[in-house]
């Protein structure tokens, strides 16, 4: 699955493709393991748990044999890791402690869980008081010192490791507490947990269905780190002589011993030390590779991110006459993403239009058609790791698609401008309204600081902001979804761009916001005498205020036209049922006459025409290949044109029949 | 005949922030009813109290004054128990087909879920039952072992209505059902739904901000401002011949797929408000929530609450239409061109 690309893509890629569910996670699971930290620890772990646990077969001397014709020796046949002082093997003595170390830290970190899960669950599902509670008694908990309360742990119920692990364990399910509280509260606000309460299931039967999944690997990843703190802590109290009673080993005596020793024998400290360190490392980097094994929300899948403009290799025959007023021709635009299986998968395919100058264009299509990716390669913002394959983007006579970065970058925000379809994607929530104005200003128009603060202030007005000055001073999320766009609007205008690109501008506002924003963009336009491309589903929006627009499906134009022409007499059957379908139009009571089906996949392109599986009037002819685009009118402002066999039969055919409905 | 499902009075607050500020009225004394097998439409702007009122018919949000009853009983605030046993009479289908299903439970799981809550109900009649669903949606009966990844938007919300009507619910609250799909998508839902409708008898709260989807699907609308009841009546008369000034400026404003048309409109649009949103300072006096963004109001619009008027068919909350507001206007038409719609809706 080819990661971070925007929700359209997603979409896209996400329903029919041939995985199975887990996919996604199972494979970064598996790079993960390949990394070599993963299994050099997941080895290590289980040497030093199978070792300790069976030492008493395994450890080649008993622990408490001492030898002293033989003490403080280095590394032999015999005792591979050398002696200590009373010459007992120091190899026997790490696993015969090892079991104790590993057994304390994990009843720490059991305990820890015991107490933190239910505790954390009930605070984050339930809230109110029970969350109040829990949290301030967590949060005290975090506060104790924690070697003080041990101290005075093994002062009331003595030496050995039981009770005082114990302890730690109770004082580490504060952080358990937190970690589950916060995850449960996450998934509490999900809409299907509201909708498991609608369908009747108790709050136990909710909390284990839907919430308790989605603790696991948090609380996975939490164990994993809390056993190496639990095995350092325990190895402190060891190392103090608050463990079990000597000649019994345990690691932090061990260390103790090798430490009032380093002067006869440095050697002994390589050993004890080691292990400790080793298996705590060893924890740690499990915890890692389980936090970048666990699958991440989707909301990281569908953030776009940017990899950056791959510039085509230039050609000769690129210069092509600009002098015909057109201010962009994009002409056989492919924009390929890469396939898990290798090779690349076309989602743009061969597109072309033109804009001229002051002119609005409209990219209109469903979901998954590829209107959006071919808005943002012009800008070579082509998301993740899509790229443009094929084609020309002629802006002002220069090839933007054979542009390296660098000088495509001066293009960006100066001469062309972008307005995302989210508002605050656009706008930073750490800088105040103002100086997001301010700062292109004094780069796109060299503008000094006085004189871009008068022009930003100019700018608010211009996009319709009462109070502009009040507002400069303002941060993003102290506006309303339809200021926030209007901001937006006049950081795209910054630059006095020749091309405005708007990515559904006005779908995330409500119709009266829509409306406004729309009269703006039409004000503005005749002002400032910029281009814009539209990219909307919305026909009602291309109705108010596009002159020409641009029908996309399955990463094709299918119809181009004035808007006139497109809503009065539509030559492809997709735009056509694409229209009789918006309740808008319907004029019966009754079913709309919906579209069945559903923009086939990129990898699901049949060879004819994209259209025909869903097409009322799909002849054989249709599907045997590839649909030409038929141009009606060769006219001077843009060609009349659609991708269907029978667009210049229509007339003939039963276009009346279909025109009559709607 | 008691309604289905009635509402009186209904408000429900929201803590404001700061320690001393009143809490924010999200809704403010709405009273509308549900018969048996109909569908009502709610239609506002966001913060206009829509899905707040969807909610607290749910029992998700608590009301804070007023009264829900449904079937006759009282269910302000039922029980976990009653709520519990309400779950097979009234159902939800929510706007966002990508959170309301769990991703990783495969979409048999989740229709089961409903299902095996009821006595009686074995793993065999319920995976019987999730067959008949998934076809009464039109998905295939494969669907039930994939995970929502693998379905489109489209598809999701069909599994989220076969999730709602799996336990023959009486009424299904459909909160912004078809917001979130394309156009040719949501006429395929809209027209599930309808059909469904005609074959279960199912009643439905359609919560929407597309006027024309809720006019296209209910047979009554009711029109929120924020929290507050503007204008109520059949769908036909509500969003083709509004009254209400506001009704009027959510008419005007929804653009529609004909250029012709549109240009026409836009002028209609324009002198259906007196100033733009941004502009609009909300204000939290007495008087009529809308007044600041009226072009027609008078002295009485901002310091008078407006009572509900009957005028037709229509129950409308504006002093324009009732002749004993003291509004100077008060009766007679509105002036200017009503932003006249091109369809009509459904019969009751």
């Amino acid at each position: 699955m080819s990661v971070g690309v925007n929700t359209e893509t997603v979409a896209a890629a996400g329903p029919g493709r041939h995985r199975r569910p887990g996919d996604k996670g199972t494979g970064r699971a598996r790079g993960v393991l390949r990394r070599p930290g993963t299994w050099l620890s997941l080895a290590w772990i289980t040497v030093v748990v199978l070792g300790s646990l069976f030492a008493s077969v395994l450890a080649p001397h008993d622990p408490l044999d001492q030898d002293l014709r033989s003490i403080y020796q280095g590394p032999s046949g015999t005792y591979w890791l050398g002696t200590d002082s009373l010459g007992r093997d120091v190899l026997s003595r790490l696993m015969h402690g090892g079991a104790l170390s590993l057994l304390g830290s994990g009843e720490a970190v059991l305990v820890a869980l015991l107490i933190g899960i239910p505790f954390g669950l009930l605070a984050g599902y339930r809230g109110g008081w029970a969350d109040a509670v829990i949290s301030r008694i967590a949060e005290a908990l975090m506060a104790l010192p924690v070697i003080i309360i041990l101290l005075a742990v093994v002062a009331v119920y003595g030496r050995g490791f039981a009770v005082s692990m114990g302890a730690l364990g109770v004082i580490f399910s504060a952080a358990i507490i937190r970690l589950v509280r916060a995850t449960t509260a996450a998934v509490r606000s999900e809409l299907y947990v509201d909708a498991a309460r609608v369908s009747g299931l108790r709050a136990p039967r909710i909390v284990v269905r839907h919430v308790l999944p989605n603790v696991i690997a948090p609380v996975l990843i939490q164990s994993s780190l809390t056993l190496g703190t639990a095995l350092l802590i325990q190895s402190g109290l060891g190392f103090l002589g608050l463990g079990p009673q000597p000649p019994a080993p345990n690691w932090g005596a061990g260390i103790a011993e090798a430490a009032t020793a380093i002067n006869q024998d440095a050697w002994l400290m390589v050993p004890t030390g080691g292990v400790l360190v080793l298996t705590v490392l060893a924890f740690n980097f499990l915890g890692d590779a389980l936090r970048d094994a666990a699958p991440a929300g989707r909301g990281a899948a569908a953030t776009g991110r940017f990899f950056g403009h791959r510039a085509l290799p230039a050609d000769s025959d690129a210069a092509e006459p600009a002098d015909d007023g057109v201010l962009l021709r994009v002409r056989g635009l492919v924009v390929s993403f890469p396939e898990d299986g290798g090779g690349d998968q076309p989602v743009v395919d061969g597109v072309g239009f033109d804009v001229r100058p002051g002119e609005t264009v409209g990219l209109v299509g469903e979901s998954g058609c590829g209107k959006t990716v071919t808005a943002l390669s012009v800008l070579g913002l082509v998301p993740g790791a899509g790229h443009v394959a094929e084609g020309r983007i002629l802006f002002d006579g220069a090839d933007l698609a054979r542009m390296p970065e660098k000088r495509l970058a001066a293009y960006r925000g100066k001469r062309i401008g972008y307005i995302a379809q989210e508002p605050m994607t656009a706008l930073d929530p750490c800088f105040t309204i103002g100086s997001q104005l301010v700062e292109p200003l004094r780069r796109h128009r060299g503008l000094d600081r006085a004189r871009a603060r008068a022009r930003a202030v100019e700018l608010l007005g211009l996009v319709g902001i009462p109070r502009p000055e009040q507002i400069c001073r303002a941060y993003p999320h102290q506006l309303s979804g339809g200021m926030a766009q209007r901001a937006a609007i006049a950081l795209a205008l910054t630059g006095e761009p020749d091309l405005l690109i708007a990515d559904e501008p006005t779908t995330a506002l409500d119709v009266t916001v829509q409306a406004e924003i729309l009269d703006l963009l039409r004000s503005l336009q005749a002002e400032l005498g910029m281009a814009m491309i539209l990219v909307t589903h919305d026909l009602g929006v291309v109705a108010d205020i596009c002159d020409r627009a641009v029908v996309m499906y399955a990463g094709q134009v299918v119809e181009e036209g004035t808007v006139d022409q497109i809503f009065t007499a539509a030559l492809h059957p997709y735009t056509r049922a694409l229209l009789r379908s918006t309740p808008e139009r319907e004029a019966t009571a009754g079913p709309l006459p919906a579209i069945e089906g559903t923009v086939p996949l990129p990898r699901d392109w049949p060879a004819g025409c994209r259209f025909a599986a869903r097409c009322a009037y799909a002849t054989e002819a249709c599907s045997a290949a590839p649909v030409p685009m038929l141009v009606r009118d060769p006219a001077p402002g843009g060609p009349r044109a659609a991708r269907c066999i029978r667009a210049d039969s229509w007339k003939a055919v039963d276009h009346e029949r279909a025109a009559g409905a709607v | 005949m008691s309604a289905l499902l009635e509402l009186s009075d209904l408000a429900v607050t929201y803590p404001a922030p700061g320690r001393r500020s009143a809490p924010l009225r999200a809704v403010d004394g709405v009273s509308l009813r549900v018969e048996p097998g109909e569908t009502v439409g709610l239609v506002g702007e966001s913060g206009s109290g829509k899905s707040t009122i969807g909610r607290a018919v749910l029992g998700l949000t608590r009301a804070a004054e007023g009264r829900i009853s449904f079937d006759g009983a009282d269910i302000t605030r039922a029980s976990a128990r009653v709520r519990r046993a309400l779950a097979s009479d009234l159902q939800v289908v929510f706007q966002d087909p990508y959170s309301s299903l769990n991703p990783s439970h495969p979409v048999g799981k989740t229709l089961a879920e409903p299902l095996l809550r009821r006595k009686g109900t074995g793993r065999e009649r319920a995976g019987a039952e999730i067959r008949r669903l998934l076809a009464a949606v039109g998905l295939p009966d494969d669907a039930a072992d994939r995970h929502p990844a693998r379905f489109s938007g489209g598809q999701r919300q069909r599994v989220a209505i076969a999730r709602a009507l799996a336990v023959s619910p009486r009424l299904v609250v459909c909160d912004e059902p078809v917001s979130a799909l394309d156009v040719s998508t949501q006429a395929q839902v809209i027209n599930l739904l309808a059909a469904l409708q005609a074959e279960l008898g199912v009643a439905y709260l359609f919560i929407a901000h597309d006027i024309a989807v809720v006019r296209h699907i209910s047979h009554r609308v009711v029109v929120l401002y924020r929290g507050r009841v503007m204008e109520s009546g059949p769908a036909a008369e509500v969003c083709l011949r509004p009254s209400h000034p506001y009704t009027r400026a959510l008419v005007a404003a929804a653009p529609v797929p004909d250029p012709a048309l549109q240009r026409k409109r836009r002028q209609v649009r324009r002198a259906s408000v007196s100033t733009s949103t941004a502009a609009a300072v909300a204000v939290d006096g007495p008087g009529c929530p809308f007044a600041p963004r009226c072009p027609h109001t008078a002295e009485v619009c901002w310091s008078t609450r407006p009572a509900p008027t009957t005028v037709g068919q229509v129950e409308l909350s504006c002093h324009r239409y009732d002749p004993g507001s003291g509004h100077p206007d008060a009766g007679a038409p509105l002036p200017g061109p009503s932003p006249a719609g091109n369809g009509h809706g459904r019969q009751p």
